[in-house]
């Protein structure tokens, strides 16, 4: 029996936010990990939650290995290594620019623009854009069999894949030529530019913005003169590397409403952009059943008081609503995902918090999927 | 049934729902609305380029980035980074051909794209401009009586609340500048604005719950109103436990086992939300757990009865 992850070397995790995806990411490194692929988990997550799932109290940029012993006294036996990632976007752009500037004054003349140092992690698509790289550098140095990537919460896969795209656009420095045309030099901003010479849309973007936020953004473009190419080319790798056989996706979701239409949307996008989905993870799959005559009699026992009864009242319905809200959306879920293998976790008493619970979810991955027949 | 709303000028005006994703922001932003509405107050309701999921959850057509009213007194909107950008332009050009010249150019666009924060910073100028709003029939009267925001997820929200600074300190003097302070300062604004904080009784909602807070004290300097927990559960007195493993049943185990699990979970919850800050557990507005399989306008206005039950 081939577990989802079977002769691939990146897995990525889609869903909504609040399903379980850095749950389900780091469960299923620890899985890969104990049947022996050394494997590496990254999150792009701002709110730190791999951290917290992982019992760590925070991660660097640098892949953190969890310790052999560590794991065991979790109840994880560990066949091969096992690493965390924590994304720093700042400090991932910052060696973006590095490796990309092609020259040490051009380097420095970015990392001093206002502009980079205060927008360029919140840059639209920096974020994913700064992930993607950092998951090609993982995936080049060749050291992980396995890269399980935890997405941050969207309300749609568009975002993730979009993001390169749209952060390239504003890189475009061949496609701002007429606008920069009046940049006489590399350095500074001429007196045309500062006149801007007839040029109405100039004007108006004076007048929008101010003419010296202007000239600041102008001279900020300008800094990435001739490194679009760079840029280019490594967004094509990223794209022909989430296209390729190495690369698979795994579409997480709940079993809360709203999720199977969630996960359809996931689920669509995916295929339109032809991008392999190996399976489905539903998180949160209770396993508690109830008789319904059985808490009547409960209900009618003498002993209680009018108060006691309430409070037991209030429980027993809303197990029972429980029970039969999850029983219907898991069909929903399950007709959702039909034709591919899914993975169903179990709720847990109390969320996945450190290796402990991981270890207890990590069985899951290692038994036989589920498909609908 | 329409009470005339007495406008209580001291009241807070702009309310700021904010959490961990998937804790029920847009739920709990709409519940707030829904009973601001009932008390005759205009509402207008938001959320930051969501996918138009407040629409969608009170069965109404996507609003695609322009205010929609949807009954008596509620306008919904999906604020658009886009659309937003492009008021702005209006807004500061005035000229429609010149908007649709600078705009439809794909090279200002870029431009403009690369600010980052600009859509963040554009979507709560929007909020700013309804806040000062007039009423077109009553200029004595606001457009709106109060504006709810359904934020982000806690990072997305930490930083689109802090657009407005950060984009004033990339930019020099002039009118962006300008206009950044002005949203800055309707934000920090103690009387007219208030941060809603919503989680339920678990680890991570409560860790960035926690995180929210500190942000809202240190960096936005944004007060925070009651915080919103959701889906509470009150465990089972141990006394009750007990009675129940007593009870005969053949069947019993199976019920038995479910409510010590719910217990387990419920216990837990409590601990959670006793790792809040004092101040903000004390004032901490708790929502009892709802189960349905469908979540659309009837589980909003249980919330909403929940929500009002809990304000005195």
């Amino acid at each position: 029996m081939k577990p989802v992850w079977h002769d691939r070397k990146v897995v990525v995790m889609m869903g909504s936010g609040g399903v379980g995806k850095t749950t389900a990411a780091a469960s299923m490194a620890v899985a890969a990990a104990t049947s022996g692929v050394p494997t590496l988990v990254m999150t792009i997550d701002p709110a730190k939650r791999l951290a917290n799932a992982m019992g760590l109290r925070g991660l660097g940029n640098a892949p953190y290995a969890i310790s052999k012993e560590v794991a065991a006294a979790a109840g994880i036996e560990l066949r091969a290594p096992l690493w965390a990632l924590m994304l720093d976007v700042k400090r991932a752009f910052d060696e973006l620019i590095s490796r990309l500037a092609p020259t040490e004054e051009r380097r420095r003349q970015i990392f001093q623009n206002k502009l980079y140092q205060q927008l360029s992690t919140v840059l639209v698509g920096a974020v994913e854009y700064a992930a993607c790289e950092k998951l090609h550098e993982l995936y080049d140095s060749g050291a992980y069999g396995l890269i399980v990537v935890d997405t941050p919460p969207s309300q749609n896969a568009q975002d993730f894949f979009d993001a390169p795209n749209r952060l390239l656009g504003f890189l475009d420095h061949e496609g701002l030529q007429w606008l920069l045309r009046p940049l006489a030099d590399a350095e500074g901003i001429s007196q045309r530019v500062l006149d801007f010479g007839g040029s109405m849309i100039m004007k108006a973007l004076g007048k929008m913005a101010g003419g010296e936020t202007l000239k600041e953004m102008l001279h900020f473009v300008n800094g990435f003169k001739g490194m679009y190419a760079g840029f280019r080319q490594r967004s094509d790798t990223i794209k022909e590397l989430f296209h390729s056989n190495d690369v698979a996706f795994i579409a997480v979701c709940s079993t809360q409403p709203g999720q199977p239409e969630a996960l359809g949307g996931h689920l669509e996008v995916l295929r339109r952009d032809k991008l392999p989905v190996r399976g489905v993870v539903i998180n949160r799959v209770s396993q508690t059943s109830m008789d319904a005559s059985t808490i009547e009699t409960l209900m009618n026992e003498p002993t209680w008081t009018p108060e006691e009864a309430a409070l037991l009242k209030t429980a027993l319905g809303d197990l029972q609503n429980t029970i039969r809200s999850t029983e219907v959306i898991l069909e929903k879920l399950r007709a959702e995902a039909a034709g591919l293998p899914r993975i169903e976790l179990p709720e847990l008493l109390v969320d996945a918090h450190n290796l402990r619970t991981l270890g207890q979810l990590h069985h899951a991955w290692l038994a036989a999927p589920k498909t609908n027949t | 049934m329409t009470t005339h709303a007495t406008s209580n000028k001291d009241a807070p005006r702009v309310h700021i729902v904010a959490g961990k994703g998937g804790v029920g922001k847009t739920s709990v932003a709409a519940a707030l609305a829904i009973n601001l509405i009932k008390r005759g107050h205009k509402v207008l309701l938001a959320e930051a380029n969501g996918g138009d999921q407040i629409a969608a959850l009170l069965g109404a057509p996507p609003t695609k980035g322009s205010l929609q009213a949807i009954r008596n007194n509620l306008t919904v909107v999906d604020l658009q980074p886009q659309a937003c950008i492009r008021e702005y332009a209006v807004m500061t050009l005035h000229i429609q051909s010149v908007v649709r010249a600078v705009l439809d150019s794909r090279a200002v666009r870029r431009l403009l794209d690369m600010i980052p924060s600009l859509g963040e910073l554009t979507m709560l100028g929007k909020l700013w401009f309804h806040e000062q709003e007039r009423d077109p029939n009553n200029d004595a009267r606001p457009r709106f009586d109060h504006i709810v925001l359904d934020a982000p997820a806690t990072g997305h929200a930490i930083s689109m609340l802090r657009a407005p600074q950060v984009v004033a300190q990339a930019v020099p003097k002039g009118p962006l500048r300008a206009n950044c302070v002005l949203i800055d300062e309707l934000l920090r604004n103690g009387d007219k604005t208030r941060l809603h904080i919503v989680m339920t009784p678990e680890e991570m909602p409560v860790n960035e719950a926690v995180m929210l807070e500190q942000a809202a004290n240190d960096v936005l300097g944004i007060k925070l109103g009651p915080a919103i927990i959701n889906q509470s559960m009150t465990p089972l007195p141990n006394d009750i436990m007990q009675r129940l493993e007593q009870c005969q049943g053949a069947h019993h185990d199976s019920v038995f086992s479910a409510l010590r699990k719910r217990n387990v979970r419920a216990q837990a919850g409590v601990k959670q939300i006793g790792r809040l800050p004092a101040h903000l557990h004390a004032e901490a507005i708790c929502l009892p757990r709802i189960v349905l399989d469908t979540w659309d306008g009837v589980a909003i206005e249980n919330l909403a009865m929940g929500l009002e039950m809990a304000i005195p």
